[in-house]
């Protein structure tokens, strides 16, 4: 069985970037980013009873994400206020929690490919080239993906607006 | 760091204390074993696989460690599929042994638990296979690749493998599809059954042959490639041929059942033995089944244009 001081020192190691990257994705939101952050820990507690996993805070950050992506699956229209953004024109406030929760309840509803692109160009401000380089392919084809990514955001937070004006 | 995206400390201190007094309880009390608790972990379990399944992953945020974090990201990936496999397996496994005791006393058929083992053979095969990927991920710091033009990895064959697999999880689907074909025969024989229920399952069985045929033809392939008999180009249009192939022969099938549906709900019609919804229903999937042919030829045309270019 994993140590105590094991659990701990892994804890301590990861919970400053994981809080960042979970509070950068909820708009500094904080009680929410605390229960996922705490979720996250409780979960991989349970998970790494025999041993850790072999890189914690990658692990710690996949269930994070993921508890996050079910969180703004569930959120609903009519619980969210604020005017937004334009994807098409305009970039999102990411120290507005309204605008991040309709960014996030727009990435939670479009194709994983899409949303993992716009992730990394919003939240993580990656250079198109430096995401060309990732994938393997030119900054052109990145910029079209781009396009495309957020014109289907644009497309699920128009039914976001509408939904909020339908209530 | 923005401000914002600092913890509280109170709140880092009280969940270090929360963590360090949950690891002493379950050291202490030890983790209860019934399973309905099995299956409360499988339901979390299973909402982290679907969201891993839906979500994407962030990477280092320095520009010279981001090869490494998608590398650790992917491992992560690969470690949580894995565990949940494992999480699966076992609770199988725990059903089985319920359902022969449930078997022993005459309380339900012997085929419940010869489909249970079944489906343990299955996942045991799924976990192989995720174990495949995992070991691809660590040796490669790279996603697990299954286009028939991946290089191997430390001098290890991945695809081949996973294909192999692949196959052998097909052919415990084409055990169980014989039997199933045998018993459709008995019974038809027997006049308990009508003749389409026979074709049914005598259709699932060529289904399968279909497939285990693809898989054949895509480690040929794969073959033919690592002895540089085919060039790297080549071999993944030809795998696209395979497919597409696979696919016409699928739906050329499912279209002349259909039609035959459509003929025989068509006259019973006549008679007024059927509804028009019911008429409509078949000739919507006689449609359905002839469009998706259409298209599955036309792909085949235009992969194999590509290959002869």
């Amino acid at each position: 069985m994993t140590s105590e001081n094991d659990l701990l020192g892994i804890y301590r190691a990861t919970v400053r970037p994981l809080y960042a990257y979970v509070s950068c994705r909820t708009g500094g939101q904080r009680a929410l980013a605390e229960d996922i952050v705490q979720e996250t820990y409780i979960r991989a507690w349970k998970a790494w009873g025999r041993r850790p996993a072999r890189e914690p805070l990658a692990w710690l950050r996949t269930v994070a994400h993921n508890l996050l992506v079910s969180h703004f699956r569930r959120t609903q229209p009519s619980s969210l206020t604020g005017l937004g953004f334009e994807p098409a024109g305009e970039e999102p406030d990411l120290n507005r929690p309204e605008d991040v929760a309709r960014l996030q309840w727009g990435l939670a509803r479009i194709s994983r490919s899409r949303a993992g692109l716009l992730e990394s160009f919003y939240f993580e401000e990656k250079p198109v080239r430096d995401i060309a380089a990732e994938g393997n392919i030119s900054t052109r084809a990145v910029e079209g993906r781009l396009r495309r990514a957020r014109e289907a955001l644009r497309r699920q937070l128009l039914r976001f607006d509408k939904a909020k004006r339908e209530k | 760091m923005n401000q914002i995206h600092e913890p509280d400390p109170h709140f880092l201190e009280h969940l270090e204390w929360q963590l360090a007094s949950t690891r002493r309880r379950r050291e202490t009390f030890g983790e209860p074993t019934d399973t309905l608790r099995k299956r409360r972990n499988i339901k979390m379990i299973g909402i982290v696989l679907c969201s891993v399944l839906t979500g994407v992953m962030a990477t280092a945020t320095t520009t010279h460690l981001q090869d490494v974090a998608q590398g650790k990201l992917y491992l992560a990936q690969a470690e949580i599929q894995l565990q949940l496999a494992d999480s699966r397996l076992e609770l199988a496994r725990k059903n089985l042994d319920f359902l022969k005791e449930r078997i022993a006393v005459g309380v339900i058929k012997k085929e419940e638990g010869d489909r249970a083992e079944a489906d343990i053979v299955r996942q045991e095969i799924e976990k192989q296979r995720l174990e495949l990927d995992f070991g691809e991920v660590l040796a490669s710091h790279q996603a697990a690749r299954n286009e028939l033009s991946a290089p191997l990895v430390n001098g290890r064959d991945f695809v081949t493998e996973r294909l192999s697999l692949n196959v052998k999880t097909w052919q415990t689907a084409a055990a169980e599809r014989r039997a199933e074909v045998e018993r459709a025969q008995r019974l038809y024989q027997a006049g308990l059954v009508p003749a389409e229920e026979l074709q049914s399952a005598k259709d699932a069985q060529e289904h399968l042959r279909l497939i285990m045929n693809e898989l054949d033809e895509k480690i040929a392939l794969r073959t033919a490639f690592l002895r540089r008999e085919i060039p790297a180009e080549k071999v993944d249009l030809m795998a696209l041929v395979t497919e597409a192939g696979y696919k016409v022969n699928r739906y050329e099938t499912l279209a002349v059942r259909a039609g035959e549906e459509y003929t025989s709900t068509e006259k019973r019609h006549q008679v007024g033995l059927v509804t028009s919804a019911e008429l409509d229903r078949a000739r919507f999937n006689l449609e359905s089944y002839e469009a998706k042919l259409k298209l599955a030829l036309l792909e085949l045309e235009i992969i194999q244009a590509n290959l002869n270019k």
